[in-house]
């Protein structure tokens, strides 16, 4: 009943296409949230409408619509949206294991390492406000990020962050119908399935594992529409980018280092991702050769030496900074005399990776931003008309934020090198 | 001195010297493991690499292992405990929940965490100084002993507690690799703040080796034999404890060394501590130097440290026990 007083509620604000966006904001991509249009596309009595409004009624009467037999077809449908809205759920978790769900859960909570990546990947819908009720959070889904949220009514303020660590009894106490964690948290989903609640895991860490995983939240969430539409955007950026590179082909792919530096080691050290996880996907993605592959085989990020850094002696390096997104690494390294030596630094290609509320590095709903500013980066010259900005506010427009209001609230917690 | 223990003196410093050398052109650059010497005059990356990062580095290494071995090989004789060693009165732990601190609240600074983990370490050895004298039974060694484990736990509880906050994708792995401890980050700079700390310690030491084994002694015994048992011990146990906090801010939780190496200069020169203590102090720097020669070049990421340490350590420490074993059967 929420969901359907939401829609009606929504009906009203009309449907509003974005049109003129230099570069990729001028793809399709509506003003308001598409579930704007796709609630008033499914339940609106629109047939209903349009029957009554037909230009030829005597038309309409031969083929055998009348007043009653159009009130019984409203009538079914109506009743097979409330069954479906109540009917047994079957999802596939990322390990391949089937969950059954006797109806779609109506109290969702967020466990495990990482979870604000699920948050902000439900956040992409308008659902989850009512329906997630519980997250345990660190510092990337505390303070501003969940304020950001909060403000685009996107999760309720009265949403309870709980510890990072959080354990199965503190969840079990929030009465959840289906705990929400990625795969690397399966023995806190081992744990829970124990006493009864049960878990559903998500990957989200390559593009095409977010796409995929994005439609079973959408069926979660109860609105695969929008997963479609989320899914039809991220596809968009890649094909985009792809386009681009592929004509005619790129001459050179650039040897692309990415690391996240760590204050502790200043210029000295620093922590490549491992070969399957989001960055490595996007610097291919965006036409680069990620040098680290070989060593980034651990389930998390590898410290290495700039030792080995001198060994692959990289065309570009991009810097990560998961504190502030602060460009002082970035400038530490160019005043390093090891790094001074290193083909990246010394033509002028170290940048540090772009963040407004988190790092667009990340499996977050923002990996699309970061993928298009890697290969503005990397491929400057096939890239020139893309602009990043326009793209931003492209992007917060899946979170009902107009462009005066990305301006407000994101622009000003734009970090690293984004321009 | 006999004639043994006079060969070990001139060649274990001498084998130490000899894998300074051969360090610098261990590595990654530019092919692992090996790098030619002609490099560092064709080569302007390998000259910097060579004098800004693996000097530097081995370096540490070898002052790491010296301290942690003259750590342990003073504690050991002094609280006549051959399991003791320099982390364990609440010192390791210390440092360890210090340079927590800073990583998570103070964003790892490189300034404030050695400064955090060598105040904390310090403070783990006041406390449990303060505790021991407290306590209203046993001797003074068993006190001491009681309260580094109270003092240790304490930390541990406190560690557990902040890793339980960390941010899993920024401050856990850091935090992780900081307690598996590394030499990755050193720098001349973090050389310039150990050599103060260090070297004075292990000047103390081995100053005083001549008395330690008196030091070992129960109070009354070595009152009789003139020493001022109380003041001497204590500062010893700063000496040790000093060196220790410095090298454990700057290179994390390094394990087994201050174990393993006095057991080893024990069997090789002898129990007295005039004998074994430069041993140990020779043969911490070597161990430590050739564990982070394997950290940093056998893999394209590095291994933490402390890793091998353990690996190494324990299976030396095992060779040790079965050899002894085997000796007392005969």
């Amino acid at each position: 009943m929420t969901q359907l007083g939401r829609a009606r509620l929504d009906m009203g604000r009309g449907v509003q296409f974005a049109s003129g966006r230099p570069g990729f904001a001028a793809a399709r991509m509506p003003s308001r949230p598409p579930s704007v249009w796709v609630w008033q596309r499914r339940e609106r009595p629109a047939p209903v409408r349009a029957l009554n409004r037909g230009r030829n009624p005597a038309a309409w009467s031969r083929i055998g619509f009348s007043a009653p037999r159009v009130a019984v077809a409203v009538f079914l449908i109506g009743a097979t949206l409330a069954v479906a809205e109540t009917s047994p759920l079957t999802l596939t978790n990322c390990d391949g294991r089937e969950l059954r769900l006797p109806e779609p859960p109506a109290r969702l909570a967020v466990a495990g390492r990482a979870s604000f990546m699920i948050v902000h990947a439900a956040a992409l819908f308008p659902e989850a406000r009512d329906r997630l009720r519980a997250a345990a959070g660190g510092r990337q889904l505390r303070g501003a990020n969940f304020d950001f949220l909060v403000r685009a009514g996107r999760v309720a303020p009265d949403l309870e962050i709980l510890g990072a660590e959080v354990g199965p009894e503190q969840l079990a106490s929030r009465h959840p119908d289906l705990v929400l964690l990625k795969s690397v948290s399966a023995r806190l989903g081992d744990a829970l399935a124990k006493v009864g609640i049960p878990t559903f895991s998500f990957d989200l860490e390559t593009p095409e594992q977010y796409e995929r995983e994005l439609v079973t939240l959408g069926r979660l969430l109860g609105n695969p529409s929008r997963a479609e539409e989320l899914v039809r955007y991220y596809r968009e950026c890649r094909a985009r980018v792809a386009e681009a590179l592929a004509a005619p082909p790129a001459a050179s792919r650039p040897r692309v280092l990415l690391v996240q530096a760590s204050a502790r080691g200043g210029a000295r050290s620093f922590s490549v991702p491992p070969a399957d996880w989001m960055q490595t996907r996007l610097v291919e993605l965006a036409g680069g050769v990620p040098v680290w592959r070989a060593a980034g085989q651990g389930a998390g990020w590898t410290v290495v030496s700039l030792e080995q850094a001198a060994v692959w002696n990289p065309d570009v390096v991009l810097v990560v900074d998961y504190g502030e997104g602060d460009t002082e690494m970035a400038s530490l390294l160019r005043a390093d005399p090891v790094w001074r030596k290193l083909a990246a630094v010394s033509n002028g290609r170290v940048w540090t990776f772009p963040r407004d509320l988190v790092t667009w590095d990340q499996p977050d709903p923002r990996w699309g931003l970061g993928l298009m500013w890697i290969a503005k980066r990397l491929h400057a010259d096939r890239f020139a008309g893309l602009d990043l900005w326009a793209e931003t506010i492209a992007f917060y427009r899946w979170y009902g934020l107009t462009e005066t209001e990305v301006a407000a609230q994101i622009k000003p917690r734009l970090r690293g090198d984004w321009r | 001195m006999n004639r043994r223990v006079l060969s070990a003196n001139l060649l274990l410093p001498a084998i130490l010297l000899g894998l300074v050398c051969v360090s610098l052109f261990i590595g990654r650059y530019p092919q692992p493991p090996w790098m030619p010497a002609r490099l560092l005059w064709e080569d302007a990356v390998a000259r910097e690499l060579t004098w800004q990062l693996r000097l530097p580095r081995s370096c540490a290494a070898v002052l790491l292992g010296m301290a942690l071995g003259a750590g342990g090989a003073v504690l050991q004789m002094l609280f006549r405990n051959p399991l003791v060693e320099p982390g364990f009165l609440g010192v390791s732990q210390g440092a360890a929940f210090g340079a927590a601190l800073s990583i998570l609240f103070f964003k790892g600074s490189i300034v404030l965490l050695p400064l955090s983990a060598g105040v904390f370490a310090l403070s783990g050895l006041a406390l449990s100084y303060t505790l021991a004298r407290y306590l209203k039974f046993g001797g003074w060694v068993m006190r001491l002993v009681l309260a580094g484990i109270v003092v240790s736990a304490l930390f541990s509880a406190g560690l557990g507690l902040l890793k339980s906050m960390a941010d899993p994708r920024r401050e856990l792995p850091e935090l992780t690799f900081w307690l598996l401890g590394g030499l990755w980050g050193v720098s001349w700079s973090d050389v310039r703040l150990l050599v103060p700390m260090v070297i004075p310690a292990l000047l103390v030491i081995s100053l005083m080796r001549w008395r330690i084994s008196i030091l070992a002694l129960d109070e009354a015994t070595a009152f009789s034999l003139g020493v001022a048992a109380g003041r001497e011990r204590a500062l010893l146990v700063a000496a040790a404890v000093a060196a220790t906090a410095a090298v454990v801010s700057v290179a994390g939780m390094v394990g087994w060394i201050g174990l393993l190496v006095p057991h080893i200069a024990r069997r090789l020169l002898g129990a007295a501590a005039r004998q074994s203590l430069p041993g140990s102090i020779w043969l911490g720097g070597i161990f430590a130097l050739g564990c982070d020669n394997m950290a940093r070049s056998l893999t394209a990421g590095e291994i933490p440290l402390g890793i091998l340490t353990s690996l190494f350590g324990a299976l030396g420490f095992a060779i040790i026990l079965l050899r002894g074993a085997r000796l007392s059967r005969e």
